[in-house]
């Protein structure tokens, strides 16, 4: 199995960067939610439509 | 600025710029992870769990790695990560207050940061979490990451969000954030 070598890791292609954006700003109030939904099928959800 | 901020230990900074990769100590905002599915008569249930914030963990040798095998056309190594992780961060002054996790938690007890627990969570003793206290000039609030809930989300996903990327922490703090959580995962609790 061939492995990553050393060089494989400090040879890094030039690196397109992008700025930090400076113009969100976090909602103090914000906090995790949870939320759900139900996908309907239309297809027989017994089907195998393969394994890759 | 108080007096008691400015005794407090930078320890976070950002980058001026971020790599166009994603990379370890990425911190997000509004993403969502998909934290169970069931199948019912109705049809398949997908619950989501979005949080405000939330921080790559994943080593950047292993991200790097990542990227460059995508960059390759005709490539598929097993390098390829399909799923990242990911770990809660919350403003510090919502975790104050015990009722940072929203309706997701029982609301928890209030942190008093004057307290010898408190000081302990700032100056990034206690192994829970990850105290981020960045420079004024950053602009960024307080922040806490929170080591026992992590979870996965797919690489895909969180790629075709980089637009939700908030900031990119410098490599010592991010490592900093890297050891603190490997050490967590791996605590010993002697009886």
């Amino acid at each position: 199995m061939e492995e990553d070598t050393v060089q494989d890791y400090f040879d890094i292609p030039k690196q397109e960067e992008n700025p930090t954006p400076k113009d969100f700003v976090i909602n103090p109030s914000a906090r995790p939610e949870r939320r759900i939904c139900i996908y309907v099928s239309r297809d027989d959800r017994n089907t195998d439509i393969g394994k890759n | 600025m108080s007096q008691e901020m400015t005794e407090i230990q930078i320890s976070a900074r950002t980058k001026p710029v971020m790599a166009n990769r994603i990379c370890q100590g990425d911190i997000f905002h509004d993403l969502e992870i998909v934290e169970n599915v069931e199948e019912t008569p109705a049809g398949a249930r997908v619950h989501y769990l979005k949080f405000p914030l939330l921080v790559c963990l994943n080593q950047d040798c292993d991200l790097n790695s990542d990227d460059l095998d995508k960059q390759l056309g005709n490539s598929n190594k097993n390098c390829r990560l399909l799923h990242l992780i990911v770990a809660p961060v919350f403003l510090f002054d919502s975790f104050k207050t015990g009722e940072h996790w929203g309706g997701i938690f029982d609301v928890g007890d209030p942190f008093n940061p004057k307290k010898t627990t408190g000081k302990k969570l700032m100056e990034n003793n206690d192994p829970r979490y990850h105290f981020l206290h960045f420079p004024e000039e950053e602009g960024y609030p307080d922040l806490v990451i929170d080591f026992k809930h992590f979870f996965t989300i797919s690489t895909q996903y969180i790629y075709e969000h980089k637009d939700k990327r908030l900031c990119s922490l410098c490599e010592l703090y991010r490592e900093k954030v890297s050891q603190r959580f490997a050490n967590y995962l791996s605590r010993i609790g002697l009886p």
